[in-house]
């Protein structure tokens, strides 16, 4: 075996073993946390108390410090830790206080109305949390996979640019046949000139892009060698605004995801909020 | 090479040459002969010069005449300059004593903010993208002297009091000073400031090695002054060196011969040619050292960076690439010396950009050096080194990309990144509402190098700066630019290789572009990143990460950036 590929071996070896040990770490803090927690409301209800008051406080403050992530990329001048712990402990208090919410609700579905909204927002940011999370991990390496990296903002510009070429190709070509400038206009235009509709970016596919090249290349035997090469260039281009619609439904997916997120969480720290008032209101009304 | 065929059809245009753009149009053949009857020019002997580059050409094309008025600053400490420069007549003091407190500082501030500084500026951002003060343009003014066609100068007010606080030594006509950082790219080592009206001929950089070329007294002038000023130094940090004796290490002082190879303006053809194939920009990097020749001497690098190469079918294969201290040809003439033997170079040594070496004979190595080494203080960088760290492909990426030069590279590793700009809006949030690098670059396995000012070792951006506004700290190497005093003159966006300077317009409180007064012209700005100098937590972009995809790093040793790919 090379040097070479011993010496990265051995890094890549060393990578993996900070990683699984950071993940290691997560998780005995979250077991740690939860046994406490468990044993702290075992403990309450022993004693005759009501523990929904203190996983109630130790709920609310967790999403208190999940939504101070936020606040934190808002301010990256003070010297508030990185981005990167932040994210941890972010990952770290979010399991946490999913399992906080199960002893809260003792693992029951709510009764009021106003419970049945916290209980829906909290599923849903929750929910959506775990769903970015999944995100994180498979969105970077299908972006990569494309190929060239393109900044959100400039896909309509990049977008705009191939459907000019596409138009002054079928211009071109109309010189000589008339056979791609029907194709363009039956077929190609709307793929090309427009932007997907929204089920696309829920669930992107390339059946729409298949089809149109496999249309394109049925044409090739009514065209000569140089309209062949013409028709060629077309079919390059519809990959190419196939693959950026797929990076524009890939990035909007990131941030749509967070932006949801987000607004879940200011959402559900209100409603939390006056469920607690309510809650303090009517302590000991049965 | 092929004869073109009938049916081939050409465009007929003149070759472009080297003094196609004179360095003044100003410098007339009058102006030569008076320069022809001074010396040191008087006693050149202008037969010794080839036809294609005779003095005169030399004189009329590299260089030109510059007056400064008294307290005129001629040269900077800490800048970095492309030309010497002669006194014609008046006076001229070398400042000994650093002068921070009388110039706009390179590098300044060198505190960081305090916290509450930090909280101000976050209330105050701005909402106008590129909003500047017009304050702070009126506060730059106490530092310039414009003078018409001379361009903008730094000054100092108070020369009296400059001779009387600050250790100087005064140079007068037909001296010279500045050819040292000049010829080997390093910072000017002192100011130079003028005491009464000052004439001098300032000689760019190409003109200066062609009349060293061709003139032994200026050659021996030069090379003495790098013998007493910097050589025994640089021989000392050698790892290999640093143990000889004293008479030892000055017989291997006294033979060494100092050599340059590569364009000084390379920044400019390389942008030019980036995009050539690159078997043939290989073959184009000057060879110093040729795979298979017997080897002549031991290299060392004095500056700038060398390709080290291998055959490989019709092509070159890069082994590895050295900076300044390395070594080349060590490990042949031990072998050689040690067995009696007659073993030729194994590698070949290319030029990348602007290089200068310095060659130990073979006789001295022989003589002065090996009976005094330990065979295990020999190091051999290319086959143990940092950069064999990594694959073939990373290693040809990141010499044929140049992006060996970066020292505070940004690399992201698109396996992580999310594209969420998380990056970017840290960077605008640190600097005023306005971002600082593209989140977009050349990629290469899965990692983008962003086009964020990568502070590089040799900053091609610095040489021509008018102003001095472009500097590195003096603490970090951080290359930073004062917007009080840059003037928008785009030299250093137009020499940076790789794009990493923007040029923007400013704008008032109310978002309206602000033109100069007396052209019309919208103000421009140069702006880069600045590695958030003054933000005591370092980089907002690595710390803002939240997948830890984003890193600034040093490329000089690759190892560092496979260690973090295996984080």
């Amino acid at each position: 075996m090379s040097r070479l590929v011993q010496q990265r071996r051995s890094l890549g070896q060393v990578g993996w073993r900070r990683s699984t040990v950071a993940a290691l770490r997560m998780f005995g803090i979250i077991f740690v946390v939860l046994i406490a927690v468990g044993l702290w409301v075992d403990a309450e209800e022993n004693a005759l108390r009501d523990s929904s008051y203190s996983t109630g406080y130790l709920l609310f403050g967790s999403v208190l410090f999940l939504a101070a992530y936020n606040v934190r990329k808002k301010v990256p001048t003070l010297p508030l830790g990185s981005s990167r712990t932040w994210l941890r402990w972010h990952l770290t208090v979010g399991w946490i206080a999913i399992g906080v919410f199960i002893a809260h609700t003792k693992a029951q579905f709510p009764s009021g109305g106003l419970e049945w909204m916290l209980f829906i927002l909290f599923v849903l940011t929750a929910g959506s949390g775990i769903y970015g999370l999944y995100l994180t991990k498979i969105v970077p390496r299908r972006l990569l996979a494309i190929g060239e990296e393109v900044i959100f903002e400039q896909i309509p510009l990049r977008r705009r640019a191939i459907a000019d070429q596409a138009r002054a190709i079928t211009l071109e070509s109309i010189e000589s046949t008339e056979v791609l400038a029907r194709f363009y206009k039956s077929r190609a235009a709307r793929f090309l000139e427009t932007s997907r509709e929204w089920p696309y970016y829920l669930r992107p596919t390339g059946s729409w892009r298949r089809e149109l090249e496999q249309n394109a290349k049925a044409l090739d035997r009514y065209l000569s060698e140089a309209q062949r090469l013409q028709r060629d260039r077309l079919s390059h281009l519809i990959r190419a605004k196939d693959d950026l619609d797929y990076q524009y439904a890939l990035q909007w997916r990131m941030k749509s995801w967070l932006f949801a997120h987000i607004g879940m969480t200011y959402s559900l720290i209100i409603v939390a909020a006056y469920h607690g008032l309510v809650a303090h209101a009517f302590r000991g009304v049965h | 090479m092929s004869t073109p065929t009938k049916s081939t059809t050409y465009a007929v245009a003149r070759r472009p040459s080297r003094w196609d753009e004179p360095f003044c149009e100003e410098t007339t053949d009058e102006v030569v002969d008076q320069l022809l009857q001074r010396e040191p020019f008087a006693s050149m002997d202008s037969t010794r010069f080839p036809k294609l580059l005779s003095l005169r050409g030399i004189l009329k094309n590299d260089a030109r005449i510059v007056r400064c008025a008294p307290g005129d600053v001629v040269i900077r400490e800490g800048d970095y300059g492309n030309s010497a420069f002669m006194i014609l007549s008046g006076h001229a003091l070398v400042c000994l004593d650093s002068l921070k407190d009388r110039l706009p500082e390179v590098g300044t501030p060198l505190t960081k903010l305090t916290l509450v500084e930090r909280l101000m500026n976050l209330l105050s951002s701005s909402a106008v993208p590129e909003y500047r003060s017009t304050k702070a343009a009126d506060k730059a003014q106490q530092w310039l002297h414009h003078s018409g066609e001379q361009g903008t100068r730094l000054f100092i007010q108070d020369v009296p009091r400059l001779l009387d606080e600050t250790r100087t030594i005064t140079l007068e006509s037909g001296e010279i000073f500045g050819e040292l950082a000049a010829l080997s790219r390093s910072p000017r080592t002192a100011s130079v400031v003028a005491l009464d009206e000052l004439a001098l001929i300032e000689i760019r950089w190409q003109g200066l090695r062609d009349l060293i070329r061709f003139d032994d007294a200026l050659k021996r002038h030069v090379e003495l002054l790098y013998r007493q000023n910097s050589l025994n130094v640089h021989l000392r940090e050698t790892p290999f060196l640093n143990q000889l004796p004293g008479a030892a290490l000055q017989a291997v002082a006294d033979a060494t011969l100092f050599e340059s190879y590569g364009d000084f303006d390379w920044h400019h053809d390389y942008r030019a040619q980036r995009d050539r194939d690159v078997a043939r920009r290989v073959e184009a990097e000057p060879c110093i050292a040729k795979e298979g020749d017997h080897p002549n001497g031991m290299i060392l690098i004095r500056s700038g960076f060398v390709r080290l190469s291998r055959k490989s079918g019709v092509g070159e294969e890069t082994i590895a690439y050295l900076g300044r201290g390395h070594a080349f040809g060590l490990e042949e003439h031990w072998h050689n010396w040690k067995h009696l033997r007659s073993h030729p170079l194994l590698h070949n040594l290319r030029a990348i950009g602007y290089v200068d070496i310095l060659r130990i004979p073979t006789p001295v190595l022989e003589d002065h050096v090996f009976p005094h080494l330990d065979p295990t203080q020999i190091d051999f960088p290319f086959e143990t080194g940092p950069n064999r760290a990594t694959s073939q492909e990373r290693l040809e990426f990141l010499v044929d990309q140049r992006l060996i030069n970066g020292t505070q590279a940004m690399v992201i590793d698109l396996d992580r990144c999310t594209r969420c700009d998380d990056c970017v809006r840290a960077c605008a949030a640190t600097h005023d509402g306005n971002p600082r690098f593209v989140r977009q670059g050349p990629v290469q396995e899965g990692q983008m190098f962003a086009s964020a000012c990568m502070h590089c070792v040799d900053p091609v951006c610095m040489i021509g700066c008018p102003t001095g506004a472009i500097g590195r700290m003096p603490d970090s190497g951080t290359v930073i630019i004062r917007d009080d005093i840059c003037i928008g003159c785009s030299t250093c966006a137009d020499s940076c290789p790789y794009d990493n300077i923007r040029m923007v317009e400013i704008r008032d409180e109310v978002g309206r572009i602000v033109k100069d007064e007396a052209s019309g012209r919208p103000i421009l700005k140069a702006t880069k990143c600045d590695l958030c100098h003054d933000q005591p937590e370092g980089p907002a972009c690595q710390r803002s990460c939240p997948h830890d995809a984003l890193v600034r790093i040093d490329l000089r040793n690759v190892k560092r950036l496979e260690e973090w790919n295996s984080r």
